[in-house]
């Protein structure tokens, strides 16, 4: 739908997580898994095939800047009332290195896709990969009830480029990391300052 | 009694002069003076033996005749340490560039009289835009800051070079004593320095090093084995301070820009689907 009223535009957050080793505890394994989910009041399929997951205000996602130049960024995804009975699930699932990709979508006031070549929408908010993770859990004594709090620390390439060291280093365990059969650097460490006798005797 | 008074008397029981009066005296002070210049140049003569290459930490053991100012024997041995390093990054070579040499290898052969050596210099590189791989080439090397030339097999230093043009200086010290074999990409890919001994192929490295197997396959380096010949004469004694200039046919910024992200083994590993 072409925009008409810019007086009632409705935005949402969707959030795509590609995990390559998910703990599926149904399939008792882990596998390549892609969640889905956003903070719109139903559930939404933004591109052919990939339909988000509505969960309303349980998801937030911290505020990320757009800038020129390439910074480093991170952004914060919070997810609640993740029941008890998926804590194994949590954490099992190795969601360090996982893809983070975060749009934003404008709708009109029906709920329907704004579609006008004006803008670009949905439009890419963030990407970035999981950092690291928390897992925060509220007991209600009274209630008896327990509420699990996910959050899932993104960075953005800069961030992770400038922790990443690379580099083939002399030593062996650096050589097979690359190349596993090749030998070439195994006495590189007895070489250090070891004492050689060079020429013989006249 | 003075520290100069001692030698005086030193030098007086040493010649067998007594000394009574001033012109004994006088005697005595000049026939110390002349001991003291044979001991001081017998010590300069100590001083310009053959002393260890620069290079390498090394003490050689030199046994003189104290009582002629002739070297009699030289004990024709040098302790030679390896200065291995297992911490040291391999560099990259975009278009031109030197690189110092790194010590992967060393081995003692030949009843301890030749040595081999070898020394990793640069990561060979990926393709570029096009899909063509990269070359990398030997141009220069430089041995104690004097370039090499070779015979015609390639691989034998023939004489080393100091200063261009023509005031520069032939030495012919490590001629016959040093050899070189050039590898630009693994153990399988034996090259030359540019432009001599174009057509020379010496074979694959784990066919020459001592105690190298295929399993020594160095891959994705480019390296040099290097045979040293002991040399008393010549002071030939061991590695000398390297230099080689290498020359990568990937150096255009694009293609190097895309290649240094996409390496995973020496760049930031980016798939080529990231890499707008």
């Amino acid at each position: 739908m072409a925009l008409t009223d810019y007086n009632h535009i409705r935005t949402a957050l969707f959030v795509k997580i590609e995990v390559d080793q998910y703990y599926d505890a149904a399939y008792g394994g882990f596998q390549n898994k892609t969640l889905l989910f956003s903070d719109h009041y139903k559930d939404f399929e933004l591109f052919t095939g990939e339909t988000y997951t509505a969960l309303g205000d349980l998801v937030g996602v911290s505020s990320s800047m757009n800038e020129l130049t390439p910074t480093s960024g991170t952004l914060t995804l919070t997810i609640s009332g993740v029941a008890s009975q998926s804590i194994t699930e949590i954490t099992r699932t190795k969601f360090n290195s996982s893809r983070v990709t975060v749009y934003r979508a404008f709708f009109t006031q029906n709920g329907e896709l704004i579609d006008d070549v004006s803008i670009t929408n949905p439009v890419g908010r963030y990407n970035g990969y999981v950092n690291n993770y928390t897992l925060q859990e509220d007991w209600d004594q009274e209630l008896r009830f327990t509420s699990n709090t996910i959050s899932l620390e993104c960075s953005n390439s800069v961030t992770l480029l400038s922790k990443k060291t690379s580099g083939r280093k002399t030593n062996p365990t650096s050589m097979k990391k690359y190349y596993p059969n090749d030998v070439s650097f195994d006495r590189i460490p007895a070489l250090v300052n070891a004492k050689i006798d060079f020429g013989g005797a006249s | 009694m003075s520290l100069i008074s001692d030698i005086v008397k030193f030098g007086l029981g040493q010649f067998g002069i007594q000394a009574t009066g001033d012109t004994p005296k006088a005697i005595a002070t000049s026939a110390l003076t002349s001991f003291l210049t044979q001991k001081v140049n017998k010590a300069i003569k100590k001083t310009n033996l053959p002393s260890p290459s620069a290079s390498v930490s090394t003490s050689s053991a030199i046994a003189t005749d104290t009582t002629k100012s002739t070297i009699e024997t030289i004990e024709r041995k040098v302790k030679v340490e390896i200065a291995g390093d297992t911490d040291a990054g391999i560099p990259v070579v975009y278009g031109e560039g030197y690189v110092q040499p790194l010590l992967v290898d060393a081995v003692l052969t030949n009843s301890q009289c030749t040595m081999w050596y070898c020394v990793a210099l640069c990561e060979v590189t990926g393709n570029d835009l096009n899909g063509d791989p990269s070359l990398i080439t030997f141009e220069e090397i430089y041995w104690e800051g004097k370039k090499l030339t070779f015979y015609s097999d390639g691989n034998r230093v023939a004489a080393s070079w100091e200063g261009k043009g023509a005031s520069a200086k032939q030495d012919l010290t490590l001629s016959g004593n040093v050899e070189i074999y050039c590898y630009n990409n693994g153990s399988e890919s034996p090259c030359n320095v540019r432009p001599q001994g174009l057509s020379v192929n010496h074979g694959n490295a784990y066919l020459i090093m001592p105690g190298w197997g295929v399993n020594h396959q160095m891959s994705g380096l480019a390296f040099a084995l290097i045979k040293v010949s002991y040399d008393a004469e010549k002071e030939v004694k061991g590695l000398g301070s390297l230099r080689f200039k290498m020359r990568n046919t990937l150096k255009k910024p694009g293609d190097v820009l895309n290649d240094y992200m996409s390496s995973t083994v020496y760049g930031a590993g980016i798939s080529a689907g990231e890499i707008d």
